[in-house]
């Protein structure tokens, strides 16, 4: 089913007046040995029974109920207004391209407009871009700019940097020859001081806050590191926690950027999402990606078209800031809808409520005699238990005996650390209750009962 | 169209108005949590942001998307940009909650029907393309690019070729392949096209060289011209040692007819979101997949989907990775809405696709007026380029007041200016999913636009007249710079 609308009388007018004697006429200049002689072998089917195929993957998953599950990880589950998916469905947004012509796609530039303001506001930066694929590739971008900026190829990244974040940007810079080097973790802080006396002159030096252990970062001492390098710093921020916690504005960070999912972006398997990047003024025409301004028309109407677009790829070609092109426009828009939606209190409401039911579970753990890997350091809504029994075997009895998702285990991303088996990262958002945290800590209490007691 | 100016939402916002409430822990747990955070970590005040009522949110972004042209409201011939159909039945499935709330950590055994959907798109599109293997990693056709050209380096690097860093691109190419293979560390070297828009084979045999680590291409080319001496490039290129890129970007045109790994293509990218009908959502998400030939699989992205010998699916690292580009597996809603489209289309549907889309871009090649000349002759593929070269030079008409009067009569404008081989030019294409009705209308408008030129030409120049805005002052933009809304930044009491 190709959709296409053409009867028979029409091909038979087309044809004609093309001056084509058939359909397979209009591929005479392709050679003969290289055209199919028939249809591929696939199979079409029905919209009922792409439907039902669909229905039966769908089942194949484990869909969790939100309250019951704890994973995090670098992606998040937070409440999303029903409004806002109905709104990015409507076929004005969706099924319209790039705004390459202005006029008629306002309401798309205006969005992003939007969009970069709320990310302004948010991070307390001076500008920002219309997005990126997401926030591991949002920070591939920034080291990039780094190395532009500053005309060195070091940059010194986090140990408590997600890894997946780590990897990517590995991939990502190879080709530019970028070396990445590591500032260690001091439990489930970044040790900053640490570096203070042997940082070379280098591109940026990276702060992620939270971390991957849910450690929330002394921005000051990253930008003390930065400085001490000459570099630039950036700033890898969940935005949920900027309603409450400094903001990268506010620590001096050159660029900040990260992973927009958590405004109400559903989890959908890990994508689309949707990256924010923002810097500072001075660096707008080093950006990459796509960039709305503000302008007016020749009646002196306020108006918003794509600008400085001459640091873009089709325009500079392989001297342009990014080979960037079609970016996450869709769910950037979702993002700044979701913001529209909870406003500025339901936003503070929802970082607070997840930093409240993080403490919640921590402390209800502890009297359970289950224990922090690193209780002194604040945690925004993710922290790593040390517990008394494996990781892999706590998991498996939460969820089968419990049906509960505790978390994920921190074995796969830091197998060095100490009894590096034990830790496990959890999460709550403002969709765990009071009662579905109770429910957590007596599920725990009971999984490792005996272990904890005669630890404690 | 929604005809007035709507205020930004700061402007409309009310402080203390609320909109939708997210579940919330009590004013007494919050500000306890609070206090527990050292006061140098915590924000001094909560940033500014919008206080509206749900409704008042509603009705700001429904005017906002009244303001916009889009497929479902117009013709859309964006060419380059496959603005066809987006069928809402890949929005339903992607839509199912088994898939939007699928946490992309979750174990392997409870995401065996999302890792399923990843392995069977893998074979279809292996299947379209004539390749070995298909990772669907890439978040869009750029990425992709950025992938296979990072793939194309890995190998030479593994054969011990570290010398060969020029990547040969032709001069008509779009501008995402130069700045991909430069940010996947080569140099770029231009070939020149041919006066019919094709490779020039004599330039393309002097350029091949010990340096050469591969061309990237693509076929039909943008100037909608099938490279039909792709066998000898092919050969051109691999006997120096170098291999083949194809940018899917135009596979439209092709698709089900031919392939590129037939045609001698190593590595290949196609979009999704445009050969496969998902939604381009104002710019995206795409998904820009990449298949290669046999000798570089184990070259492939981090993670890569396989069927194991008792019917389960599970990710693993192919042995020489590149590494993972994205922060987990890409844009897995999309490849839901892509696989919808295949499972629908069939061998018979991309068939179709290929055919229509190419008999549409020539009945519109040839029945514009004369005015809109063709460079390359009268056959072209899914999309046709015309240029009014000649009349700008007398008339002083451009290609971009063309465009814009276009909008004025409801169409949205076919991309301008590119391939920028062809001098004020149009890159029109319809694509397989529009009627005769809807092209004769167009063509209609483009026979009202070229009297305009010769009778009324400053109606052109003043374009759009129609429209709620106006033409924009894009220079101002650029010279002025306003990227963001000034907020107050210690709150939105105003």
């Amino acid at each position: 089913m190709a959709y296409t609308p053409h009867t028979p009388a029409d091909v038979e007018i087309m044809l004609k007046s093309i001056g084509a004697s058939s359909l397979d006429d209009l591929f005479r200049d392709i050679p003969a040995e290289l055209l199919l002689d028939k249809p591929l072998d696939i199979p079409a089917m029905t919209e009922f029974e792409v439907d039902a195929y669909f229905e039966e993957r769908a089942a194949e998953n484990h869909n969790w109920i939100p309250g019951r599950n704890f994973l995090g990880a670098g992606a998040y589950q937070h409440f999303i207004p029903s409004a806002s998916l109905y709104l990015i469905g409507r076929g004005e947004f969706m099924t319209c391209y790039t705004p390459y012509q202005a006029e008629v796609s306002q309401g798309t530039l205006q969005a992003i407009y939007e969009f970069q303001s709320h990310i302004c506001s948010l991070t307390g930066m001076e500008v920002a871009n219309a997005s990126m694929y997401d926030g591991a590739t949002a920070l591939a971008e920034a080291l990039t700019m780094a190395i532009r900026e500053k005309r060195k190829n070091i940059a010194y990244l986090p140990e408590l940097l997600h890894p997946h974040y780590r990897e990517a940007c590995e991939s990502f810079v190879q080709g530019l020859g970028m070396e990445l080097r590591t500032i260690p973790a001091n439990g489930a802080q970044t040790d900053y001081a640490s570096l203070m006396d042997s940082i070379e002159p280098c591109a940026a030096v990276v702060v992620a806050t939270p971390n991957a252990l849910g450690g929330i970062e002394d921005g000051d001492a990253a930008r003390a590191l930065a400085d001490k390098g000459n570099a630039l710093l950036i700033s890898v921020v969940n935005p949920t926690s900027l309603p409450v916690l400094a903001a990268p504005g506010d620590y001096g960070a050159d660029i900040a950027c990260g992973e927009a999912q958590p405004l109400g972006i559903p989890l959908s398997f890990g994508g689309p999402y949707a990256g924010f990047f923002a810097s500072t003024k001075k660096l707008i025409r080093k950006m990459p990606g796509r960039i709305v301004g503000k302008t007016t028309d020749k009646d002196g109407k306020d108006g918003y078209v794509l600008t400085l677009q001459t640091r873009e790829q089709h325009i500079r070609r392989d001297k342009a800031t990014s080979n960037i092109c079609t970016n996450q426009g869709l769910f950037a828009l979702l993002t700044v809808i979701y913001m529209t939606l909870l406003g500025k209190e339901g936003l503070t409401e929802v970082a607070e409520t997840s930093l409240a039911r993080t403490q919640q579970l921590a402390d209800g753990l502890a009297d359970a005699g289950i224990r922090l890997f690193d209780a002194a350091t604040p945690h925004f809504h993710e922290v790593a238990l040390k517990l008394p029994i494996s990781a892999d075997e706590f998991r498996h009895r939460m969820k089968e005996d419990h049906g509960i998702l505790p978390g994920f285990e921190l074995k796969n991303w830091y197998p060095n650390f100490p009894e590096a088996e034990k830790l496990l990262l959890v999460n709550c958002t403002e969709v765990h209750t009071g009662a579905d945290i109770d429910r957590f800590v007596e599920a725990a209490k009971s999984v490792v009962g005996a272990e904890a007691v005669a630890q404690a | 169209m929604y005809a007035q100016t709507i205020p930004l939402i700061n402007e409309k916002s009310s402080h203390g108005r609320r909109g939708v409430l997210p579940p919330s822990a009590s004013e007494q747990e919050r500000s306890e949590a609070l206090m527990r955070v050292p006061a140098k970590l915590r924000r001094k005040a909560a940033p500014a942001m919008p206080e509206v009522s749900e409704l008042e949110a509603v009705r700001h972004f429904t005017r906002l998307s009244q303001k916009n042209f889009s497929i479902d409201g117009q013709f859309y011939p964006l060419g380059s940009c496959t603005m066809k159909y987006n069928p809402r039945i890949n929005e339903k499935v992607a839509a199912m909650a088994g898939f939007q709330r699928l946490h992309p950590m979750q174990e392997e055994a409870d995401i065996q029907g999302s890792l399923r959907i990843y392995h069977d798109l893998q074979e279809i599109l292996k299947e379209v393309l004539g390749l070995e293997a298909v990772t669907l990693t890439p978040a869009a056709g750029a990425q992709g690019e950025f992938v296979g050209m990072t793939i194309i380096k890995a190998y030479h690097d593994a054969q011990g070729n570290h010398d060969r860093d020029e990547v040969l691109i032709p001069d008509s190419a779009h501008g995402t392949n130069p700045a991909s293979a430069a940010l996947a560390g080569f140099k770029v070297r231009e070939v020149k096209s041919t006066k019919e828009g094709r490779v020039d084979l004599e330039s393309l045999r002097a350029a091949v060289s010990e340096r050469t680590a591969g061309i990237m291409l693509t076929n039909p080319n943008t100037c909608g011209v099938f490279e039909n001496d792709i066998r000898e490039i092919a050969k051109i290129v691999h006997e120096a040692g170098g291999l083949l890129y194809y940018d899917g970007a135009n596979l439209n045109a092709i698709v089900g007819r031919t392939r590129p790994g037939d045609m001698g293509f190593d590595v290949v990218h196609m979009n999704l979101h445009k050969t496969f009908s998902t939604p381009h959502g104002g710019g995206g998400p795409g998904a820009g997949p990449v298949g290669v030939a046999k000798r570089l699989l184990d070259f492939l992205p981090d993670p890569h989907v396989k069927k194991n010998a008792d019917e389960s699916y599970s990710f693993y690292r192919p042995s020489k990775s590149i590494g993972r580009v994205m922060g987990f597996h890409g844009n897995a809603g999309v490849l839901v809405r892509a696989l919808a489209y295949a499972l629908a289309q069939g061998g018979t549907g991309f068939w179709d696709v290929a055919t229509y889309a190419t008999l549409n871009a020539n009945y519109v090649l040839n029945n514009l007026p004369p005015v809109f000349q063709r460079p390359f002759g009268d056959l072209c593929k899914h999309e046709a380029l015309v240029s009014i070269e000649r009349i700008s030079r007398e008339k002083g008409i451009k290609a971009f007041d063309v465009a814009k009067r276009l909008l004025d009569l409801n169409f949205h404008a076919p991309t301008i200016y590119f391939p920028l081989v062809v001098h004020e030019c149009f890159l029109i294409e319809p694509t397989e999913t529009e009627s005769r009705e809807t092209l004769d209308s167009f063509i209609s408008a483009m026979n009202q636009i070229a009297d305009e030129i010769a009778n009324d030409p400053e109606k052109l120049q003043d374009a759009p007249l129609s429209l709620p805005t106006g033409r924009l002052d894009e220079a101002g933009a650029a010279r002025e710079l306003n990227v963001c809304c000034r907020w107050d930044y210690s709150g939105a009491d105003s």
